[in-house]
């Protein structure tokens, strides 16, 4: 029970964005966050081979560990949750020669921060050992209700890492916004660690058509 | 017979109740090492036999009835002393029984569970239970005499139906001060005894769930969680299960101090308990509210948890220096 916001960081102004993971992390621990534990996020992309435009996402992150995230394309948006057993089976399609992996694995590498009841874990985006930029979820934990806990970090990230209420905006996912704007008239609806691995599928997805920085 | 002498009468029925009780844990204990013994020679038996081992055999099967009967005799005993004790002389001794109560509650029941669970005494009891259990009665646990003695600011004795009341009142003004607006919260109450509850008060909108231990009308512990945590309590709450989350920590303390503050106001407990349970509800707008000082919502990481107990408006903590 949690409602997160997952962010591409800007790092157009540093050199590196390992420099600009530095700032931040510095930023964090200097506001007084406690680091945790590593975090990570990876994706794989399986190719149907009978039908190549078929293509499934599966997703998984270090905060689900026994959770497998499985995203069709063309699907509605419907996000399957499976066991972390997915993969394997997955694995076993490819064998199979079902499916198989002509995308580039995606996976973030970070760091987890705790900072009262936030969680905030930033890591560096990588496609086969290159660096494609750098992603920040901010998390708010004792509640599970979408547009609350989103005026909540978005508060949090005006205030804490100094963004502008535009510069969130911008920042945050199709999907989300997709998913908030569908909240508008009608009743707050219970969040799912499923949103989050939509923001993340959304930024990878971006990422791959952007050149390397 | 005076009450005096009716409770020394008993003090002798209940030695003599031990008396009984030690004869018969004696003599079931012989019972034990005799039938060990004749289990041992019939294993011998199965090897030899000689007339040594019959001899012993009977000396021992004589020596069990014996036992048996020993044993019978002393039950019986028991049984009649239990039939004499003067169970209505416990009538003069409420503040006991009342405590006991109290006592039997806080060890989850066991004691009462251990002396109810023997019929006779569970019939000798419900003869009496309903003086056992008055309407209404001044039992005082500590030493503590209120100055003013027309002001009750403490309910002792059964307080279910006012507890009752005090919701039902509390929700029927809500209504008609929210009319047509759906109702987003609601009261849930458990009982545990006539003296103790657990309240549970659900906030929809901010999503929290707080939990109340009341006893007599105070308020013991209090313990905010998020809605949809799962709920572990049995029975009875554990005073070490507090939330993990540092906002709902802060208003779990602001909780406790609003009841204490009400109850130091010299107003009736009735009241008291009403006023906390409209200053919990402010807390609806824990998500939306900023505060009135800073005029933020976010103040180092938390939200504004400290409510004003008399115009119930938001402050950060940090902003009410």
């Amino acid at each position: 029970m949690v409602v997160a916001v997952v962010i591409q960081l800007p790092t157009g102004s540093y050199k590196s964005p390992a420099e600009a993971a530095e700032f931040y992390l510095d930023k964090l621990e200097k506001g007084g966050a406690k680091k945790t534990r590593p975090y990570q996020v990876d994706l794989t992309s399986y190719t149907s081979l009978t039908q190549s435009s078929k293509v499934v996402h599966v997703l998984s992150h270090s905060e689900y560990p026994a959770s497998s995230f499985a995203f069709a394309e063309h699907s509605n948006n419907q996000m399957l949750v499976a066991d972390n057993t997915f993969v394997a089976l997955m694995n076993k399609l490819k064998t199979l020669r079902a499916f198989e992996i002509r995308l580039p694995k995606m996976e973030v590498r970070g760091t987890r921060f705790e900072y009262q009841d936030f969680i905030i874990n930033l890591g560096i985006v990588n496609q086969s050992q290159t660096t494609k930029g750098l992603i920040l979820e901010v998390a708010y934990v004792p509640m599970d209700e979408t547009r609350d806990g989103y005026c909540l970090i978005q508060e949090f990230l005006q205030s804490f890492l100094n963004m502008t209420k535009p510069m969130v905006q911008k920042a945050i996912t199709e999907q989300l916004s997709n998913w908030l704007r569908s909240l508008k008239d009608k009743k707050d609806v219970e969040y799912t660690p499923s949103i989050s691995l939509l923001q993340y599928l959304d930024i990878f997805l971006n990422m791959r058509k952007q050149p390397n920085e | 017979m005076n009450l005096q002498a009716r409770q020394n009468q008993n003090d002798d029925i209940l030695a003599r109740c031990l008396v009984h009780t030690q004869r018969l844990r004696e003599n079931l204990q012989a019972l034990l090492n005799t039938t060990k013994q004749a289990a041992n020679i019939e294993t011998d038996e199965q090897t030899s036999s000689s007339a040594a081992n019959l001899s012993t055999n009977s000396s021992l099967r004589n020596n069990i009835d014996r036992k048996l009967c020993d044993m019978s005799v002393s039950l019986d005993q028991l049984f009649s002393s239990l039939d004499q004790y003067d169970f209505k002389a416990l009538q003069g001794q409420q503040l006991l029984v009342n405590h006991y109560n109290e006592l039997s509650y806080e060890k989850q029941g066991t004691l009462m569970d251990e002396w109810t669970s023997n019929i006779k005494w569970a019939d000798k009891l419900a003869e009496i239970s309903s003086s056992i259990h008055p309407r209404n009665q001044l039992y005082r646990r500590s030493h503590y005499r209120a100055l003013n003695t027309n002001v009750r600011s403490r309910i002792d004795g059964p307080s279910s139906a006012l507890i009752e009341r005090i919701i039902a009142q509390f929700e029927s003004s809500q209504t008609q001060q929210q009319q047509s607006l759906p109702k987003d919260y609601s009261i849930i109450v458990q009982r545990l005894s006539d003296h103790l509850h657990i309240i549970e008060f659900c906030l929809f909108r901010s999503g929290l769930d707080i939990y109340l231990y009341v006893r007599h009308c105070t308020v013991e512990h209090v313990i905010v969680k998020p809605l949809n945590e799962k709920k572990i309590f049995s029975n009875n709450l554990n005073n070490k299960s507090t939330t993990n989350y540092r906002a709902l920590e802060l208003i779990a303390g602001h909780i406790r101090a609003a009841a204490v503050y009400n109850t130091q106001l010299n107003m009736q407990a009735d009241q008291a308990f009403m006023k906390l349970l409209a200053y919990i509800l402010k807390y609806q707008g824990l998500h939306n509210q900023k505060c009135v000082n800073c005029q933020k919502h976010l103040l180092n990481g938390l939200q504004p948890t400290w409510r004003d107990f008399k115009t119930f408006e938001s402050f950060h903590e940090e902003c009410l220096n």
